[in-house]
This record gives C-alpha cells, structure tokens and sequence, in this order.
C-alpha cells in the first residue's frame, strides 16, 4: 500500500538494456531523506560512481518530487532535478517546474534515469504505464517545436521535458525545459539528457495523491493562503513578477555589464526597460502549478521589431540582467527576440551572455582578435547574440569553443586568459562579491553546486540589515540558541561564512519541501509550520530538529558527491580578479569589503571565512565531512574506510 | 456520481460562478480544491472542472463536467481573477 502523502516508489529507467524498474520508497528512506533535492543527493551518491564523466552513461537525471507538492499547499509544488555537471563536474541542482507533481499524481516520487539509448528516444510515463519510444522524428527539432508535437500527440494535460539542439551537441552550456519555460537547472542540464540519447520525457498522472489528514491540512492551507492574501505588495508582485526589481537593482548599481568591471547605467534601464515598457510586452502570466503569485509570463511583441512574437518567460530579471544590460539591448522587444531563441535552442541563458561578454573584453583589452572568432567582432548587441547563439548550439566553428563555456575557451586559448574571467569551477556567478558581502556572495565561493546563490539566497541581499532584524530572520530558519550565538558572536556583528550555513540548511529545508523562494511564496513558511504541514501529509511525526537534519544530510551528501568527482578544498573560492581589481559601482571604485563595509576583505579572510564556515558545519580544514559529523547525520554508510 | 443526484444537489440553485476563461492561467488550483472537496484525493484529473490549455500559453476553455453541484468552492481560490463567485462580484470583491 502505498504510503500517504507520498506516492511510495521511485521510477529506475536504465537507457542502456531498456529495463524500467519501480522500487519501493520505504518509510526509512522518506524519514532520512524527506524527498526532493535530499532523496535527489542520496540517489545521486548512490548511483554515480566517484570520477564519472558527467556525459558518459554512468551520469544520471534524477527529477524528484517533494512531500508537499502535489496538494492544495500554495507555492510548494517544485520538482528538484539532480545530475553531476558536465561544466562544473560538480553536483548540479534546480527546484523548478511541474515535472514532480505530474509524476507523483503518476505514482513516482522520484525518477532515476541512468545509461545510454542505444538511438534517440524519448520516454511516456502514464501512470503505470511506463514506455521508451523512438525519437528520431524529434531529433534535431527545437524546444517549442518538441514540446508542441508532443503535446499535440499526447494532450496539454501532460508535463513535457526535453532538449533543444544545444542539449543533443552535448553543449556544457546547455539546459533542459519543463513545458517550453522551466528549466531543470543550468551548467549542462540539457546535455545531460542530450548524452543518453533522451530527446523527451512525457508525464501524465491521473491516480492523485491522499494525504494522511486531508481535513486539517485543508485547514491549514487556507490559512496560509489568507496571510498570502495580507501582502500589501501582492498586485505588484502578480504584474510584475521579478521585474518588480529590476529599478532598484539598477538604481543601487547591481546591473552590471562589461565583463564584471562596472554597473550598467541606470538612465538606460529607466529609458529603454521600464516597468511601463515591461508592461507593454506582458501578455498572461505563466505559473508553476498551483501557484497564485503566477511570476512567469508570456511576453507578447505587440508592436514595433519583432511584431507577433510570443515567448514564455520565467525570469523577467535575469533576462533584463543578461540580454538587456550585458548586451545593451534597445527593448524589451529585443529581449524577448534572444530569449525566444536561447529557449528554443536550449542554451544556458547566463552561461551564454557571460561567456560571450568576457570574449567582447578579451577583443576589447586586446587579448585576442576577431581571426579567433570566426573572423566576426563581437559586440554588445543583438546582432552578436544572434549571430552566436546557434552557432554555439550546433557547434559551429568557434561555437563549438563556446559551447563548453569558460572551460571550453580556456582550454582553446592560451590559459593565460582565465584571469580575465570571473567564474568558479567554469561556472559564472550570480552575484559579484565586491558588492554587498553577504551570504549569498560568500556562498559564490563555497556552494556545493558552484557558483550559485542557490542555497545561500536570503537575508543579506539588501545591505546593511540591522542585527536584530537578522536575528528574527534566523529564528525563524530555526536555529538553536547556540547556533545562534556562534553566528553572533563574533566582533562585526555577525559572522557571514557561519551564517551561509545556516541559510544554506533552511534553502534546503524548502527545496526539500518544493517551496518557491519568492519573497511572497517564501515567507509564509516558518520551521514549526513546515514541521506541521510534512505530518498532515504523510502522517510521520518528525521532530522540527530532524527535517533540519535532513536539509543538512543534503548538503553534505552533495558535498560528499563532489569529493568523489575530485573537487578538494582548491576549488572553493573567490575569482583572483575580485581582488586586485575594483567594481566600479555607478562610477564610484568598489572593493571586496564585509557586509557592513567597515574593511577591506583580503584574501586571508576569505580563507579564514572559508575555516569558520567548515567548522560550522562539522567539516575537516580540507573541507571534507569529518566521522563524527557523519555519524550524527546517520551517514554512516558513507564514512571511507 | 449520478445524473440524478447532481440534480438534487443543484436544485433550487443557480450557477454561483462568473467565468472569465481568458483569465486563465491554467493553475489547476481549482481542479484539485474540487476534486479533494468531493473525492478526498488531489487529482485534477477527478474534479469537475476542465480547463483545456493551448501548448502552454493560454487557456481555451474551462468548462464544468455534469458532476459539478454548482458549490462554487473552486472559484474561492482562483488567484487570477478567471472564477469569479457570483456574491462576491455583486459585493466589489474578486473583481481583479
Ligand atoms: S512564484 Fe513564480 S516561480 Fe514561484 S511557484 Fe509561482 S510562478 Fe513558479
Ligand atoms: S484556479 Fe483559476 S486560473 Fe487557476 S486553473 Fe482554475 S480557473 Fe484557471
Ligand atoms: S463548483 Fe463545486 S463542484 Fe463545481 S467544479 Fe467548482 S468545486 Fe467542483
């Protein structure tokens, strides 16, 4: 019998012989490892072994669904997608999309795909019936083209992923999609599937989910969805999605462009990407299942270049960030054009425009000419992205560099040119750490999928928070009063490497539990209240201290992934350049400083950062999970002999 | 359930719901509140209402099955504006 509020078996599909395996999600594995990116770790430990090329049959696509989703909860209906990284080489994770919930209505909480189609297939997962078919008709077609034959095949009702063309040439800088908006991550989530021959993946569930006590938590949903309702901000969220920062972030100097070295001026943005501009192109939002705050949209080209165009957006703010800023695009018209194209060929939005703005710097400081190139300047602008974009898809002459990101280009140039680079483990980042120093930068140089805010997105992304407000923020991420006091300890006012895992611990908590980290979404959750809502689903009392124990059994077990792909402590660090080089931040000269901005950050605090951030979390000074940290976490199978 | 007992449970009722399909955003959050209302389960798949989508984009049509009793609890959560209660236009709420 299947067990309450999950679906009670994990979908195993070896590519390789063809054989389709369910496997049964014991009570034991549910209460250690929850589900979602937790049960996505231990499955990733368990089935890749140590020093695996991330594109060889031995990687795996892991797509799990979490214990909430799937319920009438609002705003925790993600599906956390797991794989080691053909561009990082390291643990490569993303909460995105309806692919989970679709699959736990279908009877699966998570599925395991692992080998190599021997031909290009694709997969239908309609309850029970599970099924490999050929895709050779598919192959070579984009993402819309893909999803749209096999929605017209197969009904809209379903969830379909797949690839684009960028995926099938195994591009590094690739992505996957969920119906034709989210992504299954970046850094190669397209080449992953793209390797094992696997075009799509089609999902259906009509069985539904029972939970153990329907009533109470029906109860307790409409609640929350009430106090969702009390958000002053909420219009302006639901018509703008993330473009509701785009302003500020430009104002306050976060934009930046020319490879890292400036802010993207604010009277361009407030010119050409107002949020009336913005406006202008909004057609209907897009949400991910059962959401009420719907931050996605389909932009609409109504008039002007580009007239009729229509494209699903889930990012409105990282598109203005990478196509808008980095390429001095003139509208949001223009944006709408690269996305479309980056979409359908399934290209890692970031990946491509930072990869392609630090070779406009290396043509620009002279490093290299336009004979490298293709014998093609590259500029900032549309023509550029354009012209790009599929030749790196399909691997066209110096495409076929740039299709393996910052690596790729390392490894074709002289390495002389990486100290011109910004990245870590080939991986851009997402926030530049000689702006405000909080966790989210500081996570930039230790976060176990690389350089990504992903876990350490949270409270220090506004500068200079007062001590007491972050307190409440930490209490209500459940730290103990010792915990507490080790992060508060210290001198400054708070220690940021201690903190980063304590606001890594809680992203995982929610990642675990599939809920959107927009602030509106984000807030309503508390640890009492997810501690409650995981009971009434599944009918298992965990204690509050036991779901942390499992957010952090997460990490460590991605930590522990990476150690066996070969990552040692040299790889968590702070790029070379944002030491000797300033930021100039609306023209004025900015350096690596703390969060409070009282000193400088040399390289010997960031080391000493690095210390206190593993000994917060039970690691050795290599970075690697001592016996007793292990043994506390229950982990003990993966302690090495 | 049956022909019958639907017409017992509408009787004396009109349709509480305005519905705005252009709305739509195809959240199925009122799929599952109905279905787990009257079949204890989530399952979109099970509930009295369709919602037909369009490869992603937009929503063609929300239609109700002859199951529906014409309770209106799904229209309470729709976000977008797209099930609008009938008694709650009339009073100036919902009206998004
Ligand atoms: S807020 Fe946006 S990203 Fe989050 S669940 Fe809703 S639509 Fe998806
Ligand atoms: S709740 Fe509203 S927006 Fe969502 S699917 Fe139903 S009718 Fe459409
Ligand atoms: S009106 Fe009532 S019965 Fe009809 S679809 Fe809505 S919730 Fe279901």
């Amino acid at each position: 019998m299947a067990m309450l509020g999950y679906a009670g078996q994990i979908l195993k599909i070896d590519l390789s012989t063809g054989k389709i395996e369910k496997e049964a999600l014991t009570p034991e594995l549910a209460r250690k490892f929850i589900g979602g990116i937790a049960l996505g770790a231990k499955l990733l430990n368990d089935t890749v072994k140590p020093n695996t090329d991330a594109l060889s049959p031995g990687n795996v696509l892991i797509a799990s669904s979490t214990p909430l989703s799937g319920t009438a909860l609002i705003g925790s209906n993600k599906t956390d997608w797991t794989s080691k990284s053909p561009l990082s080489g390291l643990a490569q994770t993303a909460t995105s999309g309806d692919f989970g919930a679709n699959l736990k209505w279908a009877g699966y909480d998570s599925m395991v795909i692992t080998g190599k189609a021997a031909r290009p297939v694709y997969i239908t997962i309609f309850d029970d019936e599970v099924q490999i078919h050929d895709a050779g008709h598919l192959w070579g077609k984009d993402v819309y083209e893909t999803s749209d034959e096999l929605w017209d095949k197969y009904g809209d009702t379903c969830t379909v992923f797949c690839i684009g063309p960028a995926g099938e040439k195994l591009a590094t800088i690739s992505m996957a999609y969920t119906n034709k908006i989210s992504t299954a991550g970046r850094k190669g989530s397209g080449a992953v599937p793209g390797s094992k021959n696997l075009k799509a993946i089609v999902v259906r569930g009509t069985k539904g989910l029972r939970v153990a006590h329907t009533k109470e938590l029906l109860a307790k949903a409409d609640e929350i969805y009430e106090r969702y309702l009390q958000d002053p901000l909420l219009k302006r969220w639901m018509d703008l999605g993330t473009t509701i920062s785009v302003e500020q972030y430009s104002r306050e100097g976060k934009v930046l462009w020319k490879n890292w070295r400036e802010s993207y001026p604010a009277d361009r943005q407030s010119s050409r990407f107002s949020v009336q501009q913005f406006m202008e192109i909004r057609d209907v939002s897009i949400p991910c299942l059962l959401c009420p705050l719907g931050c996605k949209v389909l932009y609409n080209v109504r008039e002007g270049e580009f007239t009729g165009l229509e494209t699903l957006q889930s990012c409105n703010m990282g598109a203005f960030l990478s196509y808008g800023a980095k390429f001095d695009l003139s509208s949001y018209n223009q944006i709408a054009k690269c996305h479309d194209t980056a979409n359908r060929l399934g290209l890692d939005t970031v990946e491509v425009t930072c990869v392609l703005d630090f070779l406009i710097d290396l043509q620009e400081q002279g490093v290299i000419d336009e004979k490298v190139t293709d014998g093609i300047k590259l500029e900032r602008d549309i023509d550029t992205l354009l012209t790009w974009m599929p030749k790196i898809a399909n691997r066209e002459g110096f495409g076929n560099v740039i299709a393996d990101g910052y690596t790729g280009v390392f490894t074709a140039l002289d390495q002389e040119v990486a100290k011109y680079a910004v990245q870590r483990r080939g991986g851009s980042l997402d926030i530049d750490t000689r702006g405000i120093f909080g966790v989210e930068a500081f996570g930039i140089a230790v976060g176990v999928t690389g350089p990504h805010a992903t876990f350490a997105l949270g409270p220090t992304m506004i500068g200079g928070r007062d001590i007491a407000w972050l307190r409440r923020y930490c209490l209500r991420m459940g730290m103990s009063e010792g915990e507490l006091d080790s992060v508060f300890s210290d001198p400054s006012g708070f220690n940021v490497a201690r903190l980063t895992r304590y606001v890594e611990r809680w992203n995982a908590l929610l990642a675990c539990m599939g809920i959107c980290n927009r602030a509106p979404l984000a807030r309503l959750y508390s640890l009492p209240l997810i501690t409650e809502l995981y009971s009434l689903c599944t009918g298992l009392d965990l204690e509050p201290t036991e779901l942390l124990s499992a957010a952090d059994r997460c990490v460590v077990l991605l930590k522990l992934f990476n150690i066996r792909q070969g990552a040692t402590r040299k790889d968590d660090y702070i790029p070379e350049r944002n030491f000797t080089e300033p930021l100039y931040i609306l023209g004025e000269e900015s350096r690596m400083r703390d969060y409070y901005e009282t000193r400088r950050l040399t390289r010997e605090d960031i080391k000493a950062f690095i210390d206190d951030y593993y000994q917060e979390r039970g690691w050795d000074k290599e970075g690697v999970p001592t016996r007793k940290t292990l043994t506390e976490l229950g982990l003990t199978d993966y302690i090495e002999p | 359930m049956t022909v019958a007992k639907t017409k017992e449970k509408r009787a004396g009722k009109e349709f509480p719901i305005l519905v705005y399909p252009e709305k739509c955003t195809g959240c199925r959050t009122c799929q599952v509140r109905c279905s787990v209302r009257y079949l204890g389960e989530f399952n979109p798949f099970k509930s009295y209402i369709i919602v037909a989508r369009d490869h992603g984009k937009r929503t063609t049509s929300l239609d109700f099955t002859d199951d529906c009793i014409w309770c209106g609890y799904c229209a309470r959560f729709c976000a977008y504006g797209a099930l609008v209660l009938k008694k709650s236009a009339k009073s100036g709420k919902g009206s998004k």
